[in-house]
């Protein structure tokens, strides 16, 4: 076994949020009139779960199954910020949690002694996720008009209040298992 | 064969620049290279073949006859080709070397004010004769076309033109320039009569060339309202989203016992707002409590949001 219990752990609440990812971007794309955004949303939901497989090769090949988890980073949000109830809102909520994803996947690429194999994984994923974050942008400034701009700055500024709140309670609860994340946090 | 030239709804914000895509409609495509069997013509045909200047004229208008001919009884109409007349809501005709073409829409639709097809076999429009038919954004686009694919999209280009112009039933002062397509690129897609009518339009590339078909919209079809919230279409989609079956879903029944899986709620929320044209916010949502409510404030919104 090539990896530690909290990596493994790790990497598996990685895979576990992705899917979960895929299963939302799928609901969201699925209600949705077709057009542009619908069709980009459609395209997340793929890398989603293109990203959520990434991870389950990434484990396998390290000589290990992924760890059946059940909750997700995405299901804190819900709690913290209450659920986006609209397009805008979803958008919004998106664009929050991709930047938390990039910044994720970046300080994980700074941990010491990172196995090639994860850092592989990980750059893999954030070519994808810079896509991510460009279309919802986008997607968020053509809303601006039918929802107005300020409402839409007022509702990133939520969840984004609730992104921070919800990290630095997973930090709090996964502390042992992250702590090359608390120690980069604490050092801020 | 068929194409689906894309229709267009209600733009639903203002993100949608004006119009989407939504339900393509059907246009039946005929080829013919033979020509209409002159013993076969009705009284009307042959009053308007004998008015042709020359036989060469008269040839190709029977080989144009023969295909629209066959349209029209694909499509289930009647096939005395004399009663259709130019531009048509219906139908249209082009030709092309020893080819004809025709386009008649599968079924008849209040939103389709024109139809218009061109084809373009064997025959690449001079680039200096883009200023004619092109307008200057479109120039543009043309001109960061790498050099050995201009001709084809030249030629692609022309027969949009053309095709919008055959379908646009205003089209007696109008020259080729003053349509314009959103995105010059696209093999299908909107154009517009700026300030006039707007167009769905799509093009095919064929062995020899190229051919697009166009629809001009009415006024009609491009106002088509967003459904009106009525209970029993909300709990149509709600059951259809969930697996419950619509039976259950009564005005006094619970969200939160139909719907426990907030993921799935959300689902139900956004599909609701894009069916029925309006924004809910977290607040509205937090006084829902049965599906009665919930059609309450989508009727409520729908109202508010209309009068803006």
């Amino acid at each position: 076994m090539n990896l530690s219990e909290n990596d493994l752990w790790l990497l598996s609440y990685y895979r576990s949020s992705e899917i979960n990812g895929a299963l939302f971007f799928g609901r969201v794309a699925r209600t949705m009139r077709p057009s542009k955004l619908q069709a980009e949303v459609t395209h997340h939901f793929a890398d989603e779960a293109q990203h959520a497989r990434y991870w389950t090769e990434c484990i396998n090949d390290l000589d290990c199954d992924p760890v059946k988890l059940r909750g997700s980073y995405q299901d804190q949000y819900l709690q913290a910020a209450g659920m986006p109830a609209n397009l805008m809102e979803v958008m919004a909520i998106t664009q929050v949690f991709e930047k938390r994803v990039i910044g994720q996947y970046h300080q994980h690429l700074k941990a010491p002694g990172l196995h090639p194999r994860i850092r592989q994984t990980i750059e893999r994923i954030m070519e994808d996720e810079r896509w991510h974050i460009k279309y919802v942008r986008d997607a968020l400034t053509e809303m601006e008009g039918r929802y107005d701009a300020a409402h839409v700055a007022e509702t990133v500024e939520r969840f984004s209040q609730a992104d921070q709140e919800v990290y630095a309670k997973t930090l709090a609860e996964y502390g042992e298992r992250v702590a090359f994340l608390r120690a980069e946090a604490e050092a801020r | 064969m068929t194409v689906e030239v894309g229709s267009l709804r209600r733009a639903t914000s203002d993100s949608d620049s004006a119009i989407r895509p939504q339900n393509a409609i059907p246009v039946l495509l005929v080829a013919s290279e033979a020509s209409l069997d002159v013993g076969a013509l009705t009284a009307g045909e042959s009053t308007q073949l004998a008015a042709l200047p020359g036989a060469s004229r008269g040839a190709l208008w029977l080989t144009a006859r023969r295909a629209l001919r066959l349209a029209l009884a694909g499509t289930g109409r009647p096939t005395d080709t004399s009663a259709h007349r130019f531009p048509s809501p219906v139908a249209s005709l082009s030709h092309s070397a020893d080819l004809a073409v025709a386009a008649v829409l599968a079924a008849d639709h209040d939103g389709v004010a024109g139809v218009g097809v061109d084809i373009e076999l064997d025959r690449v429009p001079d680039p200096r004769t883009a200023s004619f038919f092109l307008t200057e954004s479109e120039r543009g686009w043309l001109d960061s076309v790498p050099t050995d694919e201009v001709p084809a999209e030249l030629t692609r280009l022309w027969t949009v033109k053309e095709a919008l112009f055959k379908a646009d039933p205003g089209n007696a002062d109008t020259a080729l320039r003053d349509y314009e397509v959103a995105d010059p690129a696209a093999m299908d897609g909107r154009a517009t009569r700026p300030g006039e009518i707007d167009f769905q339009y799509v093009s095919l590339a064929r062995p020899r060339g190229v051919l697009s078909v166009a629809l001009a919209l009415s006024e009609s079809w491009k106002v088509d309202p967003v459904q009106t919230v009525d209970f029993d279409l909300m709990a149509s989609r709600i059951s259809s989203l969930i697996s419950v079956p619509i039976e259950r879903l009564a005005p006094d029944a619970t969200i939160a016992e139909l719907v426990p899986d907030s993921f799935m709620f959300i689902e139900v929320a956004v599909d609701l707002q894009e069916e029925f044209d309006v924004i809910l916010s977290q607040h509205d949502l937090r006084d829902v409590h049965t599906l009665g409510d919930l059609a309450q404030l989508l009727r409520s919104r729908q109202a508010e949001q209309a009068n803006v």
